[in-house]
């Protein structure tokens, strides 16, 4: 073990000495009056990470040496709402099942064993991903699969679009059992999100009828549209020189240069006029519900008052209003959260997702709707507001750029989604700005608990029959049940 | 007020790292530089500062200039394995009670609650006298837990009648979530407690100005602490178990568990039902009050602070705290495995399956950073072995124990071969071989080398990431010692084919063999194994 001595330890212990005085009492100031000070801007400036190739194509440069390893990642602006015949699916599945169109899989997947690589094929309704996460000594074989990946594309083949038309029919129940889902969380948002964007482009699982015409040549030409130089951003991390680092990318000035695939934005689908509640059986000892409705994007000038308000309301951490009446007052489950999804360009959705024995399952959804309500009828108080814009600004942003890998994957994502970096730029003073009045407003606007979708699955004729604990009702009395299978 | 030196993103090379084998030719016209042909021994080097306290308080700081956040952390030597029987998944319930605040964080007004808080504590120890005098009454007596003479009576009905009602009182001056809401507001993130057999941490990652609001919450939370809430909290360890309980696989792997070892608490699941309605505040208090004390405690910086500057600030939250007599520590020794056991565990819902699993050292034994690269050449070469046979499935190797793949105390290293119902006798036999034959099959250099390759890369991904280095730099210390993380490490490289075949010739061997066969109810047996 090779320690740092010498002064630092010397340093301490003459501290260490001067500590053995008589101990001091105990210090409980409130957090707020112990004069903690402002937290430095996180944001590095993006020059000094910035390449662009003369065919366009940008990529965000962070060298870090902190340990032996390199990150790379491609973002190509374009996803399953680009293409709702599911290209974009299969093009995800073949990047997923080998690599270079001219490598076998095989020979690709013994290449990332060897390289002990991370690899992952992420596809959102915008933003396809590929990323490459190797030892440094592996930098420039594992370049050199990512530029071949995107100037050669995967090999896509029938397998690839039956497995899509086969995803797509099991989501949707087309083969006459119903969806398929199990008994979980993630399973009732899924089916939720189905559910609420169903009909745009936006849908989760492809229309089965719209996939069953999808040909080889479709896909090839997603890939020829959108896998293009104006149109990808790579974020290029770790240790690597930078000096190096640009020079690997200069592979990539073989990409068409293309364009940028400019989007025109898409709004929500209508709200309903009505809540619905659709019911799945489980045999299981736990139901799960999650209710809400699809959201169309967000304008910049109300993006900040929405995320301190869905912060206080339920924002997926330990002191929400959700969290506080359903968790620590109550004991009814293990977590009641918020969650906001919106998409750039087109639908997204605004989710709350709980859980709990039968007996309280009602009861979950009676507070859930009792506190999306609340929000909406009165302002948030002041302590709140303090917590939700500390918490954004000093936390949750903050963390984009904690760290050479962090900050290259960040910059690399927001320009590949916006085209330029201004969301970041501005983002945390919006967040400061905002008051309780437009928080207030945000909720009235974002909020609409009379056009709520649920999904609940679960033990249903356990959760029916659960005497009523604090006067919720019975299941219809939230909204029109509609039994799922 | 620790400072944050000005610097760049691209920071001083705290480890430099580097290649040990060239895996791929490197494809020239990348423009980086190919890697060197020699190979170099990797350096694990960690600049760990430590400072230990009159009070017995350990303070250990990986600095890393110019890092504008700092991972926090803090260990507490104490975790499931000091529970009784009959109370498990008490140390997991204290970690929930721990977030229920202090008598200046959590509640309006403290003055006015306590006199309910101190009622409640004198209540429950009525009740406890009133639970031991109908102990022939209430104790089990079923083999099914279909028998007791009661479940209550009318004086114990009463106590907890009283106990809800003094708890309906302090409710009226309850501040919820005041222990995470000031790390929220402050900018903390990845805000996460865990208890394990072991240990218990809190953690938060804060920006470096803000590191002394950590240390004020934590001492507080450390010697503080008022459990309120009590019942509500149990729920919620029933809900986290109804959630486990939901997997068809837990009740299967908690039995697996229970066949390697016989005595240790190590083995033990995290508590059953009948568990949590025993959990009292007198028994969680008695375990708080012994473990949570300085010199039973250690606390973890990795980012952008120094240890002199910790040191003043740790002294002015913690060094008020009096060392106090040193807890107890789990005593019990697993006996040397005697037999080969056999668990045939039948359900509908789980994936046929065969198991292996042998009990393993832990940390601080010498053997046990090899059966790391053990585990990484073992799911290689099963996997190998299983598609030249061409039995289908998934092969699945490691080292867990309920949720936790490391201890100071044994634990068992675990070989799964999940495969369609008629191959499970042959995988079976293709397991056994493999494994007993470890060290010695063709190319088992080759998986050496990989399997090395493998754990360094996990491990440097583990150092890039501020939080889990620190969660790891923790952890080794309440296993054995921080200073004994980084030979770990560093003996991981050495393991040659000889070292394996010596691990298998010693542990895995008939005596210390416990498998596991899943299997559906209605399945006749597939092995001659199967059903003995």
């Amino acid at each position: 073990m090779s320690r740092a001595v010498g002064p630092r330890l010397a340093a301490a212990a003459l501290v260490g000495l001067l500590a053995g005085a008589p101990a001091a009492a105990q210090v409980t100031t409130h957090p707020r009056a112990m004069g903690l000070p402002e937290a430095e801007a996180p944001r590095p400036d993006p020059a000094d990470h910035r390449v662009e190739l003369g065919n366009g194509l940008v990529a965000y440069v962070a060298e870090d040496r902190t340990v032996p390893l390199v990150t790379l990642s491609a973002f190509v602006n374009a996803g399953y709402a680009d293409d709702p015949d599911g290209a974009a699916e299969a093009l995800a599945g073949a990047y997923r099942r080998g690599g270079p169109a001219g490598m076998e899989p095989s020979a690709f997947h013994a290449a990332l064993r060897s390289m002990a690589a991370e690899y992952r094929v992420a596809l959102g309704p915008e933003l396809l991903e590929l990323t490459l996460d190797v030892p440094a000594e592996d930098a420039a074989a594992a370049m050199a699969l990512l530029v071949r990946m995107l100037l050669e594309g995967p090999a896509v083949t029938e397998a690839d679009l039956v497995a899509v038309r086969q995803g797509a029919r099991a989501a949707h129940g087309a083969d006459g059992e119903g969806p398929r889902y199990d008994g979980s969380l993630d399973d009732a948002t899924a089916l939720l999100r189905t559910h609420l964007l169903d009909g745009t482009a936006y849908a989760p699982v492809p229309d089965p009828d719209a996939v069953a015409g999808l040909t080889l040549a479709d896909v090839d030409a997603f890939r020829r549209r959108y896998v293009a130089a104006r149109n990808v951003t790579l974020a290029v991390g770790g240790d690597l020189p930078a000096r190096q680092a640009r020079a690997a990318l200069g592979n990539l000035e073989a990409l068409p240069t293309g364009t940028r695939n400019e989007r025109v934005r898409d709004d929500a689908p209508r709200p309903r006029d009505e809540r619905i509640l659709r019911t799945y059986p489980a045999d299981k000892l736990q139901g799960w519900l999650v209710v809400g409705t699809a959201l169309g994007p967000v304008p910049r000038d109300d993006e900040a008052a929405l995320d301190v308000m869905n912060y206080i309301l339920g924002g997926g951490h330990f002191d929400t209003r959700l969290f506080r009446e359903a968790r620590d007052k109550r004991g009814l489950t293990n977590d009641a959260s918020g969650f906001l999804e919106p998409a750039t360009y087109g639908p997204g959705t605004y989710t709350f997702r709980t859980y709990g024995r039968p007996e309280v399952v009602r009861l979950l959804l009676h507070l859930t709707l009792r506190e999306i309500e609340a929000m909406r009828s009165a302002p948030v108080g002041e302590e709140e507001l303090f917590v939700a814009k500390g918490a954004l600004a000093d936390g949750v942003f903050a963390i984009r750029y904690r760290d050479g890998w962090a900050t290259a994957r960040s910059f690399a994502e927001e320009h590949a989604r916006h085209g330029d970096l201004s969301w970041s730029a501005t983002y945390p003073g919006r967040v400061r700005a905002v008051t309780a009045d437009d928080v207030m407003e945000a909720a009235r606007r974002y909020l609409l608990p009379d056009a709520m979708t649920g999904v609940l699955i679960g033990p249903l004729d356990e959760i029916r029959a659960a005497p009523s604990l604090e006067g919720e009702g019975a299941l219809a009395d939230y909204g029109r049940v509609v039994p799922g299978r | 007020m620790p400072h944050r030196p000005s610097a760049a993103v691209a920071r001083p090379n705290v480890h430099a790292l580097r290649r040990v084998v060239a895996v791929m030719a490197v494809v020239a016209s990348t423009g980086i530089a190919a890697a060197p042909a020699a190979a170099q021994t990797p350096d694990y080097t960690l600049p760990i500062d430590e400072h230990v306290f009159d009070n017995g308080l350990r303070l250990l700081v990986l600095h890393r200039p110019g890092d504008a956040r700092v991972a926090s952390k803090i260990f507490t030597d104490f975790g499931a394995i000091v529970e009784e029987p009959g109370e498990l998944g008490a140390a997991h319930y204290l970690e929930h009670l721990m977030f229920k605040g202090t008598p200046t964080l959590g509640t309006t007004d403290w003055e006015a609650e306590r006199p309910y808080i101190e009622a409640i504590r004198a209540t429950e120890l009525e009740l406890e006298e009133a639970l031991n005098d109908a102990r022939n009454a209430i104790r089990q007596r079923g083999v099914w837990g279909d028998y007791q003479h009661a479940t209550s009576t009318p004086r114990i009905d009463s106590l907890r009648a009283e106990i809800a009602r003094l708890d309906g009182e302090v409710a009226r001056f309850r501040d919820y979530g005041t222990t995470m809401r000031w790390y929220q507001a402050y900018g903390g993130t990845n805000l996460t407690a865990t208890t394990e057999q072991e240990y218990m941490k809190f953690d938060i990652n804060l920006p470096v100005e803000r590191v002394e609001l950590f240390l004020r919450v934590e001492a507080d939370r450390m010697r503080n602490s008022i459990f309120r809430e009590f019942d509500q909290e149990r729920m919620i360890l029933v809900e986290q178990r109804l959630g486990d309980l939901n997997r068809p696989s837990t009740p299967y792997y908690e039995q697996m568990n229970g066949l390697v070892g016989l005595v240790h608490p190590v083995f033990w699941p995290e508590g059953y039902m009948t568990d949590f309605d025993e959990y009292s505040r007198w028994y969680e208090r008695d375990l708080y009050e012994r473990y949570f004390v300085p010199n039973n405690t250690t606390l973890v910086f990795v980012g952008g602070v120094a240890l002199e500057e910790m040191v003043p600030l740790v002294d002015r939250y913690f060094g008020w705290m009096e060392r106090a007599p040193e807890p107890t520590r789990a005593r019990a020794v697993e006996p040397p495995p005697a037999s080969e056991r056999r668990l045939t565990y039948r359900s509908e819902e789980l994936a046929p399956r065969v198991e292996v699993r042998h009990m393993i050292p832990g940390v601080g034994h010498a053997d046990r950073p090899h059966m790391d690269v053990a585990a990484e050449v073992l799911r290689m070469q099963v996997a190998r072995a299983l598609a030249a046979a061409n039995i289908p499935g998934t092969v699945d190797v490691n080292t867990r124990v309920v949720h936790t793949s490391r201890f100071g105390i044994p634990g068992s290293i675990n070989v799964e071969v999940v495969t369609p119902l008629e191959h499970l006798g042959a995988a079976e036999a293709l397991v056994t071989r493999v494994v007993e034959g470890l060290g010695s099959a063709p190319g088992t250099d080759e998986d050496l080398a990989l399997a090395k390759k493998r754990l360094r890369t996990a491990w440097f991904r583990t150092v890039r990431d501020p939080d889990q280095l620190a969660f790891e730099i923790g952890h080794f210390e309440t296993m054995d010692a921080w200073t004994t993380l980084v030979p770990y490490m560093e003996a991981r490289e050495t393991t040659t084919a000889a070292d394996l075949r010596r691990l298998a010739g010693l542990y895995f061997v008939p005596e210390n063999r416990a498998w596991g066969v899943v299997r559906p109810p209605t399945a006749r047996p597939v092995s001659q194994e199967d059903d003995r």
